[in-house]
């Protein structure tokens, strides 16, 4: 017997690479599918690109194409609404606004919200429980359910930890890439960079998969001025990672306004470790990004030739 | 004697040349690219030919380098040991004949670079980025909108006593500034200094933006060729700016290098260059990607192939192409 009750779309986008395992384990415990978009394509951009205001950055450009991918085929699509996760910092204001703008601009679809805003009170927890009672009108039931998808999401973090942590125990030179998960992990934005990291032969370990808690800690040593959250987290992975890599590359992509003062502060600050940037934007060819890449990486094995380690 | 082939086909110009195993160039070819590499690379090898053939009949080129934007499809044609990219084949060819070099600036016609070195090894470097302000291609379209030949900026620059201000972060602004500049009464000369003076202010301020730029200063590309420009350069930064005679052939000359460290030989045959290459592009189709692949033929026979992002597109487009081929260069 079927017992699945609803089915939820999740737009592999943002937040997705962030809470993908918290998401899925929360509805599958109330028996409610979920369904995910397909990774990202040049024609799932371009419906992006169609759907959002010019000026939008090219992360929320993707995020629309996702939920428009979705569309007929789920009975809701899942967008959570981020404002502030702890007191004092904030997330970047595309989390804040995603889930109107999705409402917004694309019609005929039932999307559907959780709010986190800690510094006003409102808790992921209480937040996903209240949406987890439109599927299932049992308190504990609901709250059973957050519970066991944050210990899974919880643990699946600790694994990807300790995954980065035995690459860069292994020998060769070691890249590490620092950007957000929606970037890193797109097939159409960071993928093809961090192949062309691998085919030269270094090792990639990426920023936003470090164990958060232990990085946002961190980010203090290098800078106190970043308001963003997921920004001091890519910032602590910066710190606890850049004595045992070779070289560091920021993705960035266009017009990221907390990622690009992020990137100017570590480019004046970090001057022990060689660094590079590279942006990202809608009309990106791989060329450049290769001539780039390939350059950054002989130099850093030149470096290491020269100078037996880290440069 | 053994020899080393470097060939370099840039955006704007194809640099090639034959390097004895000491790094002294045998023979040196130097034209433009004309929107066609296979063409211009046949013509840069027609010329050393001639050179080798007539100074150093004993020469065996033994092994191959390419670089530039078309590196792949160059080394694809060449069946080239090396395929590297630019920056690390300037820093080589440089260091070969600058030992002593700790900066390097490099302007070309649509992209302009800086490279640290320090002890020898490059230890960091920046490209431009989305944007052509502060290259070449600005100058170029500078000139036209002045009507003095591009070649003569750097002798209408020297003689300018007062450099006119001009805006030079945009390309778009740069010109109406100049045509404001000149409609008031500011002399050629001056202005062509000040434009001078704002591709210098623009490249220090975005390439070379937060480097640490110490002497020896080696200075390359097309616009090295502009006395004007080195002088601006030598202002900023109050230091010498060296300019090698043979600084555009810095990449050709480094992938030679490179090549011949490879220590991969096989004997190069000039011949080539009377093989007829194609290349046909067509879009996979095979996913919403829609990759644009190349293909790469040698007198009809496939040899390489790029563009794809996966394993799939290059099998989908080959397949097509064995059933209808079409050349797509002339």
């Amino acid at each position: 017997m079927n017992r699945l009750i609803a089915t939820v779309g999740l737009p592999r986008s943002l937040l997705f690479y962030k809470y993908r395992v918290l998401w899925a384990t929360f509805f599958e415990q109330l028996d409610v599918a979920t369904v995910e978009s397909p990774p990202s394509n040049r024609a799932i951009l371009e419906r992006g690109i169609d759907l959002a205001v010019d000026e939008t950055c090219l992360p929320l450009k993707m995020f629309l194409g996702h939920v428009e991918t979705l569309r007929d085929k789920v009975d809701h699509i899942l967008v959570p609404r981020v404002v502030t996760l702890t007191k004092r910092e904030t997330a970047c204001v595309k989390f804040w606004a995603s889930f109107d703008v999705a409402r917004n601009v694309i019609e005929g679809v039932d999307l559907i919200e959780y709010n986190v805003d800690v510094a006003n009170g409102i808790h992921e927890r209480d937040e996903l429980c209240r949406l987890g009672r439109r599927f299932v009108d049992d308190k504990r039931r609901v709250r059973r359910a957050y519970d066991v998808a944050h210990a899974a999401y919880r643990e699946h973090a600790h694994r990807i930890a300790g995954e980065q942590d035995a690459i860069l125990d292994r020998p060769g030179a070691k890249v590490l890439v620092v950007g957000h998960g929606y970037n890193l992990h797109d097939e159409l934005l960071g993928k093809p960079l961090i192949r062309i990291l691998e085919q030269q032969g270094v090792h990639v370990v990426c920023s936003e998969l470090a164990d958060t808690h232990l990085a946002r800690k961190l980010a203090a040593r290098i800078s106190t001025d970043i308001p963003w959250t997921y920004n001091k987290e890519l910032l602590g992975s910066v710190e606890l990672y850049r004595e045992r890599v070779d070289g560091i590359v920021f993705l960035v992509t266009f017009p990221c306004g907390p990622d690009s003062l992020m990137t100017e502060l570590c480019m004046r600050r970090l001057k022990d470790v060689p660094a590079i940037t590279i942006v990202l934007d809608e009309l990106q060819g791989e060329a450049g990004l290769k001539t780039r890449l390939e350059s950054f990486v002989d130099l850093l094995k030149a470096g290491k030739r020269a100078g037996g380690g880290a440069a | 004697m053994k020899a080393y082939l470097g060939v370099d086909v840039g955006s704007i110009s194809t640099k090639a040349v034959v390097a004895d195993g000491d790094g002294q160039v045998l023979a040196r070819s130097y034209l433009w690219t004309e929107g066609n590499p296979l063409r211009a690379v046949k013509r840069v090898l027609s010329e050393l030919a001639e050179q080798v053939d007539a100074a150093h009949p004993d020469a065996r080129v033994v092994a191959v380098g390419a670089t530039g934007s078309a590196r792949e499809l160059i080394g694809a044609v060449l069946g080239a040991q090396v395929v590297k990219n630019e920056i690390t084949a300037h820093a080589v060819g440089t260091l070969s004949r600058h030992a002593d070099v700790r900066t390097i600036f490099e302007i070309g016609g649509q992209d302009s670079k800086i490279i640290i070195v320090r002890d020898g090894v490059p230890v960091d470097y920046a490209m431009n980025t989305l944007c052509a302000a502060g290259t070449g291609s600005f100058l170029s379209s500078q000139a036209r909108r002045l009507d003095v030949p591009v070649e003569e900026f750097g002798d209408y620059a020297l003689r300018s006593k007062k450099p006119t201000k001009i805006a030079g972060r945009c390309t778009v602004f740069a010109e109406s500034d100049l045509v404001h500049k000149a409609q008031i009464g500011h002399p050629v000369e001056d202005i062509i200094a000040g434009l001078c003076n704002a591709i210098v202010g623009n490249y220090l301020n975005n390439v070379g933006k937060g480097k640490e730029i110490l002497a020896p200063i080696v200075f390359q590309g097309g616009v090295s060729k502009n006395v004007g420009v080195v002088k601006s350069f030598e202002d900023a930064t109050g230091e010498e700016v060296y300019v090698d005679d043979d600084g555009h052939l810095m990449g050709a000359l480094g992938v030679a290098l490179v090549a011949r460290d490879e220590g991969v030989e096989s004997l190069f045959d000039f011949a080539v260059r009377d093989v007829k290459f194609e290349t046909v592009g067509e879009e996979c189709g095979g996913c919403p990607n829609d990759c644009e692949v190349v293909l790469v033929l040698r007198d009809g026979e496939f040899i390489d192939g790029w563009g794809n992002r996966c394993a799939r597109g290059m099998e989908r487009v080959r397949t097509h192409l064995a059933s209808s081929v079409e050349s797509a260069v002339p």
